[in-house]
């Protein structure tokens, strides 16, 4: 978490004030790809969206549900992930938990 | 179970004289080093580190101590624990002939052989003492403190000590016996029952109370467990609990751990969590922890990390939270230190080395002194004093010392005694070539004996493992994707959807759960059972739940494959999304950061909306991942950006139908707004949400009258003759009248002067 920090620079820094970059970084890679990173993301990955759909279909899922940002990707509200698992499981699915 | 590596132990070493007071701190140095000068406190510490470190050096210093000190060291390198508690020390020296027994304990202190142990080891290995914590300035402050103390011995000093032999102040009888048919277990016994609990731990982990003790479901479990519970036929006696001791064992070893009141699985690896490196007749270079094979290593740290069972004891079985005063560790390990000190070949009853103990130990001596109780002659047992000598013994004292039950119950299972059953039924027990080498006497523990085809796995997904070709390895192996359902000169398991999916989940895969059955089965793989491993693994194929990923939001899908060409460990899920499980294996050189949000922070305000009402612009450096999907639910994307770093979204009438039918209410809508906008929601979107459900409007045909100036209409509206004839007021100066009216009110303003003339 720290590390990933350094990079967060959203404002341009004040003259006269060092910006906040990792040490050396700009001179590694100038063609560095943008993009926004989200930490300690909770999502349900389901093989296709009939899966995302029986999933959801699960009303005490389908409270941790926030939303969904594909077919087959579910947003998990943060803090239950857990209880999605154990939900799953008694589903009868048997998820992989990564991260 | 603490580690037995060199390293950890020099790093507390070197943490606790970093938190002895100076003068303390140079008397236990020029005990121990013997510096000429007058060094630094930080070079005086890596001189006494480096003086442990020295073998000649550390054998001078054993020289130097009284014999009493000198035996608790040996004592303490055959058990391979190195932490003991200071009562269990002092009765250890008493039992070996010693008057004073926490002189000796002090003097080791003193010496810098023994150190006191501050704090939790696995909380901070190499941290030293705060200052504000106080530094010590005498051992005989610690050793008065409310706790326990507990002390600790560097490897290199105890097993330096423990070549030295033992002189003990009354040998135990013993005899050279021929006649007698030896027998030795397989020591399976405990690592099989520890396999049981440590599965059923990851089943349901086990609550404890705030007392120490289990809740009643899980003390039934341990208790009625038959697999836990049950003894192999050819092991002479049982103990109490098996079950619970066997919790307490684990726990020891770091197979379970406890948190926050509940005994969950830890890491079960037997061979690899504990090393055989002590012997002797070696120096500690000569041995590593290859020397030893799997179960030689596990029978060495399940004996070390028999001391630390404190819940536990051979008489009384469960007893938690007795902490204080047990004397069993120190009996347990004195009893096998006599059984090393006989001559090889020689066998001895167990109550013989009861009795001995009984008399010389001071927790049972004690007791014995305190109620008269017929002396018996030595070597005969409790059993041998007769009725009288039991009938008196103290109420607080315990039953017996348990000597013999745990030599017939504990120690033979390990394969730490080799037993045998003479004519009158009476059993001899010495130490097994297993327990001389674990006790120093031996250089090398016996070479094992390999059958590794020992599975037989049936279509009905049973496997019968055979007892001879199982290792601790194969055990732990065996545990991680089936069930320990019996044990027995032939163990069952059953593969289940659940073990397999544990194996999975900790790293299993489908290909090392085949490979394993196949290259330990007598026969090759039933079709059935290679269907069901291939079933189970699939069906964990289609569901991925991520707990705490990182998520990588590109701003289109070029970026996005450009940052899998360069290897970001990601799986996609979108054209812009990516999503890594661990930061760990993420390169951030390739990577300009526009933004980070940390998914369990509550919302952030980061939408404008413009004057329209409906039209929302986003500030993507502190949107969020929520938001995304909410306004693609909410509303229409707007393809022109109003600046880099925005994108603005359109609330329209289907967009928010769509919503409202998505269970969105209005409630829902106006808490959003506020959230994310910081103001309330909108004229134009509240319209557009509720018009659809609001009542029919009606339209009707009205004359509007305007007036000069307001003074006037406010007169109209006030003098009573032409107040009825005002519908309702539109404004400062317009004025609406029913068309019916208006000949009336003419007529009216005409007599006050005021001339109503019709719109050309």
């Amino acid at each position: 978490m720290g590390r990933t920090f350094l990079f967060a620079q959203t404002k341009p820094a004040k003259p006269g004030k060092q910006e906040c970059l990792p040490h050396g970084l700009d001179d590694v890679n100038p063609t560095r790809i943008p993009v926004k990173l989200h930490h300690r993301v909770c999502l349900i990955q389901t093989e296709d969206a009939i899966l995302a759909e029986e999933v959801l279909a699960n009303r005490r899922i389908a409270q941790d549900v926030v939303g969904r940002i594909a077919d087959s990707v579910l947003l998990v509200r943060p803090g239950r992930v857990e209880a999605v698992v154990q939900e799953l499981q008694k589903m009868g699915h048997t998820p992989q938990v990564l991260g | 179970m603490h580690s037995v590596n060199d390293e950890f132990w020099s790093s507390q070493v070197r943490r606790i004289l970093e938190s002895y007071d100076e003068t303390l701190l140079r008397q236990v140095a020029t005990r121990l080093c013997r510096p000429r000068n007058h060094w630094p406190n930080e070079e005086l510490i890596d001189r006494c580190l480096d003086t442990i470190g020295n073998a000649a050096m550390l054998d001078r210093r054993l020289k130097d101590q009284e014999v009493g000190a000198q035996n608790l060291l040996a004592l303490i390198g055959q058990s391979r624990q190195f932490l003991w508690n200071v009562g269990n020390l002092v009765e250890m020296a008493v039992a070996l002939g010693t008057l004073d027994g926490l002189k000796a304990v002090r003097d080791l202190l003193e010496a810098g052989l023994l150190f006191p142990k501050f704090g939790s080891f696995e909380e901070s290995p190499a941290r030293p003492l705060s200052p504000g914590r106080g530094r010590l300035k005498n051992f005989d402050v610690w050793l008065g403190q409310a706790t326990p103390p507990a002390a600790f011995v560097h490897p290199a000093v105890a097993r330096r000590a423990m070549s030295r032999p033992i002189p003990w102040p009354v040998p135990l009888r013993h005899e050279e016996k021929r006649d007698l048919a030896v027998l030795e277990a397989d020591g399976l016994e405990w690592p099989l029952r520890l396999a049981v609990v440590w599965q059923m731990a990851a089943s349901m982990p086990f609550r404890r109370t705030q007392q120490g003790d289990f809740f009643k479901r899980d003390l039934e479990r341990l208790q009625n467990n038959s697999a836990l519970t049950g003894i192999s036929s050819d092991i002479p006696t049982s103990a109490p609990d098996l079950g619970l001791a066997a919790v307490s064992l684990g726990l020891a070893l770091g197979f379970l751990r406890e948190h926050e009141g509940e005994v969950l699985p830890g890491e079960f690896r037997m061979a690899s969590t504990v090393t055989a490196n002590t012997s002797a007749t070696s120096s500690p270079k000569d041995k590593s922890p290859a020397d030893a094979d799997g179960l030689a290593a596990t029978l060495a740290g399940l004996w070390a990390a028999l001391p630390r069972v404190l819940d536990w004891n051979v008489v009384r079985g469960w007893q938690p939270g007795a902490m204080l005063g047990n004397p069993h560790p120190s009996a347990q390990l004195l009893a096998l230190a006599l059984l090393a000190a006989l001559p090889e070949r020689h066998w001895t009853k167990p109550e013989a080395v009861e009795d001995w103990l009984v008399r010389r130990h001071p927790y049972w001596s004690a007791a014995k002194d305190r109620t008269p109780v017929v002396s018996a002659p030595e070597g005969e047992g409790p059993a041998g004093r007769g009725k009288r000598g039991a009938a008196k013994q103290h109420p607080n004292a315990e039953p017996g010392a348990g000597i013999s039950a745990f030599l017939l119950g504990i120690a033979y299972p390990l394969r730490l005694l080799q037993a045998a059953r003479a004519a009158n039924g009476e059993y001899w027990v010495r130490l097994s070539p297993m327990g001389r080498w674990l006790l120093g006497r031996d250089a090398k523990p016996p070479a094992a004996v390999s059958f590794p085809q020992t599975l037989l796995v049936q279509p009905n997904l049973e496997i019968l493992a055979y007892r001879q070709g199982l290792t601790p390895e194969l055990i732990a192996r065996l545990s991680r994707f089936a069930s320990w359902k019996t044990l027995g000169a032939a163990c069952t398991l059953q593969l289940e959807p659940a073990s397999v999916y544990r194996a999975l989940q900790s790293g299993e895969s489908l290909t090392s759960i085949t490979q394993a059955l196949e290259r330990h089965g007598l026969k090759a793989l039933p079709e059935t059972v290679l269907e069901a491993l291939r079933t189970w693994s699939n069906k964990r194929e289609r569901i991925a739940v991520y707990s705490a990923a990182a998520l990588f939001e590109f701003p289109g899908p070029a970026e996005l494959n450009e940052a899998l060409a360069r290897g970001l460990p990601a799986v996609k899920l979108t054209d812009r999304l990516a999503i890594v499980p661990s930061e760990d294996g993420i390169d951030y050189r390739h990577y300009r950061l526009t933004g980070t949000r940390d998914y369990c922070l509550p919302p952030e305000r980061c939408i404008e909306v413009a004057d329209d009402g409906v039209t929302l612009t986003v500030d993507l450096a502190r949107s969020d991942l929520l938001l995304e999907t909410e306004l693609q639910g909410l509303g229409e994307w707007v393809n022109a950006a109003p600046s880099p770093g925005r994108r603005s979204y359109r609330l329209t009438p289907e967009s928010l139908a769509a919503a409202r039918g998505n269970g969105w209410s209005l409630g829902n809508l106006e808490e959003w707004f506020s959230q994310r906008t910081g103001m309330p929601l909108s004229a134009a979107a509240k319209m557009l949400f509720t018009a659809a459900t609001s009542p029919a409007v009606v339209l009707h045909r009205q004359l509007v009258l305007h007036l000069d100036n307001a003074e006037l209409a406010d007169g109209l509206v006030q003098w009573p003759p032409t107040r009825d004839l005002v519908q309702a007021r539109l404004g400062p100066t317009a004025l609406t009248v029913a068309e019916d009216d208006v000949a009336e009110l003419t007529k009216r303003c005409l007599q006050i002067g005021v001339e109503l003339r019709p719109a050309m």
